[in-house]
């Protein structure tokens, strides 16, 4: 805009030398608009750092470099109020720290001002105060990157709702979420939640910069990964509003779809929601919680099985427990093959088992001392977690190849089970190859006759 | 010691150097150290400007090296112990106004700093200091109640600054010897500015910046907190048209807020009204109340208004208020007719709401 305005005006006036002696008066004008934003402020620099000439060559370029100078002399160290510069002076203040002190004053007044709700008077025809507060956010809209306003900005954004006065300018929800995204702003966490409330554009961007930077960073351990999750803000924003949290998941679902197996993807979601239910048990340690609201589209039967963490039963309890949970999926997925019910009941009851890996864990940990006929119910789980779709028919193909069933559908013998758990021995590592379609390869075998082993 | 007025005297050969042609071999190292000094000079105002032995002892060494710079650099302008607290401030002017400062040296004052980049070094000084003084006029341009709040955040910071400058110079630790420090100050303040509303803001912020600073006061010494507060209606006293600037330019909610905060502030105000009240002349052709002396009173209006925010102010100053005005009444006469008693006429005036 800056460089524009400035060549503009060199055409107009149609000598460096003209337009040179009417800028002030012009810069005066448009001065305080391009000062404040941190954007345009380095365009205007820029513009007249590239107007200045290293080597002058002529009088007029050497006039010009006077000029320039000037000019910011005159940025930098004019005084308005020649009689506060004075008393300034006088109480011994270096002019910055006045300044700065003046600045974090109004802040504070400003919050002070914002921070009073209309609270719904009764008398309609008295005045709230709200409307100030659209006209103050418009305001900070070029203020947003600095430091000194950070107070101001976050009481602007948790300011409670209260009536239709006081909303929050657009472009100010934009540009705190723009500065957010470029870590240009500092706010604390609730005004970031608040921000998320808002704007849903700058929720999706933050959801999208957390994969962002964990799908690109496979080798991330556990912990950095939960570290990561945790600094993101994003469970404790969905541990207080429940909306958010439904709207992280649909993104997280899409992924799901789009990058199919990936296992980073899969430790990332699951981690997410430990922390999302450390966040949530840390906000209501008192109540009891319905989780419904967070599931909404989970099949009901298996919302608190899954969600129990293993950590809460007595280990004897996991088989069957595990069991239990295997048998309801497999009821699921056959009433999704024979065509009973619709996708989504598989999808979502799959989508909470990545949320619920712990499961998965424990199913690993039983398969190293199970029983062959116990074997069955855990391979199908964890069959079930990497191809949630059987598009391959993986989960009969896997038993049958790798020795567990033989043509017939019937358990073999032990030996095979290293090799099954060289296959399924740790999560991160299994990548399960598809196999010719195999003519025997009714469920039922599966989860009928493994007792027969 | 000598290491202090060493140093003081180094920076203020810098300042004159800066403002000369041997700035074009500066670079940023140069810059930062330069900055960096400055920042030395202004710690040493701020250690010492309470204490007049060693304020002596620079002042003494900076009039000597003045005299020889005055020698050695044409147009050069003297350097006061003042003039210390404002050191970075001279540099900047000076470096700016210097056409021979390298063009890379004024782009490092400008440039744009990194989030968390501090006052460290010189780096984008010039874009600080822009980046403050816009978003100050940008907000003050929306703070709603500026016009009808006072004072204002920039009279607000100088009456918190001349607070805490006279809890220094007059705590028990300073010794007695500081009161007359304390006065030079007010007196000098008062020179520079007039008496222009400036000045008046700023001590009536001065004075309720005890009221607002609740949970500084508690932390520091009590003894010091009614001391500076009392130090300046004591000199208010002294310097009546101060004074009576301040009670009659200042919007009257002010006062109210001084007058509850503060019994001898009561006192002082309560005479002030008084005498207003004594300098007015009933004019039997206008039928109303006039001033006598335009420069040094108020109007019967004016007067009025504040004895009527005197008795909404809180029940037992309407009772002393009314009491006074009536004895006051009384040693007039005691009359119920209009004209005869300045008295009288503001209790009917302010009777009726």
């Amino acid at each position: 805009m800056s460089l524009r305005m400035v060549s503009g005006l060199s055409i107009g006036y149609g000598s460096v030398d003209g337009w040179m002696d009417a800028l002030p008066n012009v810069l005066s004008c448009v001065l305080l608009c391009v000062l404040c934003s941190a954007e345009s402020r380095s365009l205007l620099l820029q513009s007249l750092w590239s107007l200045y000439s290293e080597e002058p060559h002529n009088a007029v370029e050497r006039k010009a470099n006077q000029w320039i100078r000037n000019v910011l002399c005159q940025l930098a160290t004019e005084e308005e109020d020649s009689a506060t510069h004075m008393l300034v002076k006088h109480m011994g203040l270096p002019p910055k720290e006045y300044n700065v002190k003046v600045l974090r004053k109004l802040v504070w007044l400003l919050v002070e001002e914002v921070g009073e709700s209309c609270s719904g008077l009764a008398d309609p025809n008295q005045r709230c105060s709200c409307d100030s507060v659209l006209a103050a956010s418009v305001a900070c809209v070029p203020l947003v990157t600095c430091p000194e306003t950070a107070p101001l900005i976050g009481a602007l954004l948790q300011r409670p709702v209260t009536c239709d006065k006081a909303a929050l300018s657009q472009d100010f929800l934009d540009a705190v979420s723009s500065a957010y995204s470029r870590k240009c702003v500092s706010l604390e966490a609730q005004a970031v939640v608040s921000l998320w409330c808002h704007n849903l554009a700058s929720l999706e961007g933050a959801v999208m910069s957390l994969l962002d930077s964990v799908l690109s960073n496979p080798a991330c351990i556990p912990h950095n990964l939960e570290n990561t999750i945790t600094h993101s803000l994003l469970p404790k924003a969905c541990s207080q509003h429940g909306s958010i949290f439904l709207i992280v998941n649909d993104i997280f679902r899409s992924m799901l779809v789009q990058v199919e197996g990936n296992q980073t993807l899969l430790s990332l979601i699951h981690t997410f929601t430990i922390c999302f239910l450390r966040e949530l048990a840390a906000l209501q340690p008192q109540e009891c919680v319905s989780l419904k609201a967070f599931f909404p589209h989970t099949p009901q039967s298996l919302l608190a099985p899954l969600l129990t963490h293993p950590s809460e039963m007595a280990q004897e309890a996991w088989p069957e427990h595990l069991a239990w949970i295997t048998a309801s999926l497999q009821r699921l997925t056959e009433e999704e093959e024979e065509g009973n019910r619709g996708q989504c009941g598989v999808f979502e009851a799959w989508f909470l088992l990545v949320q619920c890996a712990d499961w998965l864990e424990v199913a690993n940990q039983l398969l190293v001392s199970a029983r062959p006929q116990d074997c069955g119910p855990l391979l199908w789980l964890l069959t079930f977690y990497h191809h949630p779709t059987n598009r391959g028919h993986q989960r009969t193909q896997q038993l049958v190849c790798t020795g567990w069933l033989d043509a017939k559908g019937y358990c073999c013998q032990l030996p095979r089970y290293t090799e099954c758990t060289k296959h399924y021995g740790h999560l991160p590592n299994i990548r399960l190859k598809p196999l010719p379609f195999c003519p025997q390869n009714s469920l039922n075998l599966l989860g009928m006759d493994y007792t027969r082993c | 010691m000598e290491a202090i007025v060493k140093n003081v005297e180094r920076t203020t050969e810098l300042l004159a150097v800066s403002q000369t042609e041997t700035v074009q071999r500066w670079d940023k190292q140069t810059l930062d150290r330069a900055f960096q000094w400055t920042q030395y000079c202004q710690h040493v105002y701020t250690r010492f400007h309470a204490n007049p032995t060693v304020r002596d002892i620079l002042e003494k060494q900076l009039q000597v090296t003045n005299e020889s710079l005055r020698t050695t650099f044409h147009g050069y302008t003297d350097i006061t112990f003042s003039d210390l607290s404002q050191c970075q401030h001279l540099l900047l002017v000076g470096l700016l106004n210097n056409a021979a400062v390298p063009s890379s040296v004024v782009k490092l004052l400008f440039d744009t700093i990194t989030v968390g980049g501090k006052y460290k070094d010189a780096t984008g000084h010039c874009i600080e200091l822009i980046e403050v003084k816009s978003a100050c006029k940008v907000l003050s341009a929306i703070y709603l109640k500026r016009s009808t709040s006072f004072p204002g955040p920039d009279a607000d910071v100088l009456g918190m600054t001349l607070m805490e400058m006279l809890d220094i110079l007059l705590s028990p630790a300073a010794g007695g010897s500081k009161v007359g420090l304390a006065g030079k100050l007010l007196d000098n303040l008062l020179q520079t500015c007039g008496e222009n509303e400036n000045f008046s803001g700023v001590v009536a912020a001065a004075l309720l910046s005890r009221k607002n600073n609740k949970t500084a006061a508690a932390t520091t010494k009590m003894a010091s907190e009614g001391v500076s507060f009392h130090f300046i209606l004591d000199w208010l006293q002294q310097h009546h048209s101060l004074l009576h600037n301040m009670c009659s330019t200042l919007p009257i909610g002010l006062l109210m807020d001084l007058h509850q905060q503060s019994v001898r502030f009561r006192v002082t105000y309560g005479d002030m009204l008084k005498q207003w009240g004594s300098q007015l002349e009933y004019d039997v052709g206008e039928g109303e109340w006039v001033q006598m002396d335009t420069t040094d009173g108020v109007s019967f209006k004016t007067l009025s208004d504040h004895y009527r925010s005197l008795l909404g102010a809180c029940p037992s100053t309407k009772e002393d208020v009314e009491r006074e005005l009536t004895e006051l009444k009384v040693a007039d006469g005691d009359f119920d007719v209009r004209g005869l008693s300045v008295w009288g006429d503001l209790l009917s005036e302010i009777g009726q709401l």
